[in-house]
């Protein structure tokens, strides 16, 4: 999944060459400030211009320097933490989940899949509480679907395995998940279900339709070939909708419920890594494109009708009501899509490692955080400023003095800096403003002398969750032992397609090495 | 821009089929032996390990960055710096 995420990179490999006056997903709003680009209402009265570009009479304000200590005044945070239970704490961890890919709610539990099996935890105490998990033994798996229970069959668990197809779990006793049966095949991915069958994508494309007449024991009929490649599927009320990693989003039509025809992809410019869906509405985590809404009303043509952008590659999406919860590897957001024409996020919270799947119901969120599972509660009665760095560390080349320092406020309403400091004495921090309006941003200039080697810069604000923002500055690496700007030691390599490939024949163009396992 | 996959604890089949299955289009180098693994990790890799680890090597051939966890941000603003920079 993080090889995944870096192949999202490519999209950076073409950026523009011309200085943008914005950074990715914001725009210029005539003022000399930038403004989310997916917010097509574009207008904003509430505040006076801020910019240097503005040719009011009153000189601009400097945020000061001063002690990093943030305001209360935005009150508490919208996100607050309500327990956390990480599978690799303890004296004998015996049961540990690793790389969580996905999960769900049921009756006050929380089921996940990944790395070690499935997994069941108990949330009606203070903090998750592991039942039990399947198998024993280990093995990866990638997505899971609830069923519910009926007089007939008992509640069911359908998780799906790369290597071992679809494997049947009888969850009526949490406590003692035991197997009921199996299909075995490679490569299934994301599975929903809609009526009496459940269809199960595969990762080079393929849909496999599972007749669930008998749900404890279902049937394989009809696979439907396509290209691309899907991590999840959805069921829409009349189509199937897919989230591919290149193509974007697949749509699948149901006219004939037990053989889908493969419809189209809908090219939203990136690849998605999940779907979700409510009522007319299709949500897709898209990665650095953030959170991309498109409107079903005709179902085999979804049309994107809002983007929100939030400098952080989205990797996981899901609906709770009007909440649209999302994740990427670092953080939870909660985002109201009352509106789907205009989502805006109304809090975030940062997560210990790393975050990729979320299950949310009643305005309470359950990330699944590598190893760990943590709950967020959402207080919808609080509006406050959502503040980050844009990036949060900054890289100084050999020899670079200053650098610029971009500041994103992604929350609804206005963020109030009202001082910044740094680690340093000798480094300064310009920035003529005091504001930066909900869902906009604004950069300031940092000049980090020479002499100076590792540190941080502060902003203090009104951002209850943050208030004092920490932006890291690296000119060496503390983790590495050669400084940052040392030449790189060259290698030669042969490829799989037999290519040879030598480091310093690519002078004069910047390399990316991504080291990487494919477990 | 260059960009290059390097793996060695897989073997070549499972590289092919990875590459397959998610689409990969760029070069994916083999270091079969693991020598250049071994040189990295000695010479700017991190003590504690883990996959995935990103390097970006600057148009002069110097080692720019450095991370194991995926930050999309800071790469693309070094790569933004450096082609504004002509």
């Amino acid at each position: 999944m993080q090889l995944a995420a870096s192949l999202m990179l490519f999209s950076l490999a073409c950026s523009s060459s011309e200085h943008p006056p914005c950074i990715d997903g914001f725009v210029p709003d005539g003022k000399g400030r930038c403004r989310h680009a997916g917010d097509r209402a574009g207008t904003d009265t509430s505040s006076p211009p801020i910019s240097s570009t503005d040719s009011g009479n009153a000189p601009e304000p400097v945020l000061p320097q001063g002690d990093c200590v943030g305001s209360t005044a935005g009150g508490t945070a919208a996100l607050q933490e309500l327990g956390r239970t990480d599978t690799n704490e303890g004296p004998t961890p015996p049961t540990l989940l690793i790389e969580m890919l996905d999960s769900a709610l049921d009756d006050d539990r929380f089921w996940a899949v990944g790395q070690g099996g499935l997994f069941s935890f108990d949330l009606s105490g203070p903090s998750p509480e592991l039942d039990d998990h399947y198998p024993n033994t280990g093995g990866r798996y990638h997505r899971l679907l609830l069923l519910d229970g009926s007089e007939d069959h008992p509640p069911l668990v359908y998780a799906t395995n790369r290597t071992q197809g679809l494997v049947v779990i009888d969850r009526s006793d949490p406590s003692a998940l035991s197997r009921v049966h199996q299909i075995s095949k490679q490569n299934f991915g994301g599975l929903t279900k809609r009526g009496d069958f459940v269809y199960i994508i595969e990762h080079d494309g393929d849909l496999t339709v599972m007749d669930i007449g008998d749900p404890v024991s279902p049937v394989e009929g009809a696979t439907i070939y396509a290209d691309g490649h899907p991590w999840n599927v959805v069921a829409g009320a009349d189509a199937l909708y897919t989230a591919d990693n290149t193509h974007g989003v697949g749509v699948f039509s149901l006219d004939d419920p037990a053989a889908p025809i493969f419809e189209r992809h809908v090219d939203i410019e990136t690849g998605a890594q999940d779907v979700a869906v409510a009522g007319d509405h299709l949500y897709a985590a898209a990665g650095s494109a953030g959170l991309i809404v498109l409107a079903i009303n005709e179902p085999n043509h979804p049309e994107e009708i809002a983007r929100l952008e939030l400098g952080t590659p989205i990797i996981d999406v899901t609906l709770d009501g009007n909440i649209a919860w999302l994740v990427d590897q670092e953080s939870v957001w909660a985002v109201d899509v009352t509106d789907p024409y205009h989502p805006f996020v109304l809090g975030k919270a940062d997560t210990p490692r790393f975050a990729m799947t979320v299950a949310a119901a009643d305005h309470q969120a359950w990330v699944g955080d590598w190893t760990a599972v943590g709950g967020y509660a959402l207080d919808t009665s609080i509006s406050s400023p959502v503040l980050s760095a844009a990036p949060d560390t900054l890289y100084l080349a050999p020899g670079q003095e200053d650098v610029s320092v971009v500041l994103r406020n992604d929350g609804a309403v206005d963020a109030a800096l009202s001082a910044w400091n740094a680690s340093d004495s000798e480094a300064t921090f310009t920035m003529d403003a005091m504001t930066i309006p909900g869902a906009s941003s604004a950069a300031g200039m940092l000049h980090w002398p020479t002499s100076l080697s590792n540190g941080a810069v502060c902003i203090a604000s009104d951002d209850p969750a943050s208030p004092a923002l920490e932006i890291q500055v690296l000119r060496e690496h503390d983790e590495i032992s050669i400084p940052l700007g040392t030449a790189a030691p060259d290698f030669v390599l042969t490829d799989i397609d037999g290519d040879t490939h030598r480091l310093s024949e690519q002078l004069g163009h910047p390399v990316l090495l991504v080291y990487f396992a494919t477990w | 821009m260059r960009v290059w996959g390097v793996a060695s604890m897989d073997s070549e089949s499972e590289l092919n089929r990875f590459r397959d299955t998610l689409g990969i289009t760029f070069p994916i180098l083999y270091d079969e032996t693991g020598e250049v693994h071994a040189q990295w990790l000695q010479d700017v890799a991190f003590p504690s390990a883990a996959f995935p680890q990103d390097w970006l090597i600057d148009p002069n051939g110097l080692v720019a960055y450095a991370n194991n966890t995926y930050e999309p941000d800071e790469i693309r603003a070094l790569l933004n710096s450096w082609l504004t920079e002509d």
